[in-house]
């Protein structure tokens, strides 16, 4: 493949439906939870076709583990389910990220873009523990989620990705963009009683 | 809530299941050939045990793959979990 057939438009739909706020505790000067979007993120989906698995080996090797993120360059490489992985990137053009991977993986693996697909949030804060316990039923103490772990799983209903990106401090959520109001909703309610910033 | 060990993911809540009913219950290969009786059979009718269920689970919201499980349906306990199309442990000699 050397050209997409369309160029997809990254651009948030929180933009048009939710405004930047900040709620504080009386007293308090740093919210509880901070919850920003994040932008200008690429996103594709790989996954390895059935019969590829050796092929597969050559070419990315074994590093890629159940629920982990491996940083593969600029690239991350986040587990998304047996033979197949969602790799993130920044400061690309939109569709680019595909076409980087379609080139050494085309025949070996599938590859969708998917950054226009989803909304990506960070999380962050010295509550933000007790705020995602409400929404998530995975056990995200810093030493059972380590950074570096990542996860399939729903907040209030909703199919959310979430990650410990190496390098950072914050916990990534990645929803569909048509959920990502509703999410950030449910976010907010979560944190409210923490104090909150919200970013978008 | 049942707490349930993916094969792939680990343990997640029931939540972030599907259930897909009694394993092991292949689609006749000539339906055309069945009675409504046989054909009533495989659409309707299962075992429902008391105690151990062969039975399928898809991990809807992880990994979104399909395994089997065997479960007391009286306690709810799992005691072994297994691939698809793979051998029932109780019946692999082990
Ligand atoms: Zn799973």
């Amino acid at each position: 493949m050397t050209e997409l057939i369309f160029k997809p438009v990254i651009d948030s739909p929180l933009l048009r439906h939710l405004e930047d706020a900040q709620v504080l505790l009386p007293g308090q000067t740093v919210p509880g939870v901070v919850i920003k979007e994040i932008h200008g993120r690429s996103l594709a989906l790989v996954t390895r076709r059935q019969d590829m698995k050796s092929q597969w080996g050559e070419l990315i090797g074994s590093a890629l583990v159940t629920n982990t993120v491996v940083a593969r360059g600029a690239r991350n490489w986040h587990w998304y389910g047996p033979g197949s992985w969602l790799v993130c990137a920044s400061g690309l053009e939109a569709g680019d990220l595909a076409v980087e991977l379609e080139t050494p993986l085309g025949g070996v693996a599938s590859v969708v873009e998917l950054s226009h697909a989803r909304s990506i949030l960070s999380l962050s804060g010295p509550q933000v523990l007790s705020a995602l316990a409400k929404l998530c039923s995975l056990d995200l103490h810093p030493k059972i989620f380590v950074v570096g772990s990542c996860a399939n799983t729903t907040m209030h209903h909703m199919a959310v990705h979430i990650a410990r990106v190496p390098g950072r401090d914050d916990f990534e959520l990645h929803v569909m963009r048509g959920f990502a109001v509703s999410l950030c909703e449910a976010l907010i309610s979560a944190s409210t009683e923490y104090g909150y910033r919200f970013e978008c | 809530m049942l707490e349930i060990e993916c094969p792939w993911c680990g343990a997640c809540d029931q939540s972030e299941f599907s259930y897909g009913g009694e394993a092991h219950i292949a689609r006749p290969k000539t339906p055309a050939d069945l009675s409504d009786q046989e054909w009533g059979d495989y659409l309707f009718n299962r075992e429902n045990p008391k105690g151990w269920h062969r039975e399928q689970w898809c991990h809807t919201a992880g990994c979104r793959r399909w395994f089997n499980a065997v479960r007391d349906t009286v306690t709810c306990r799992i005691k072994a979990y297994y691939r698809m199309g793979a051998v029932p442990p109780e019946e692999d000699g082990r």
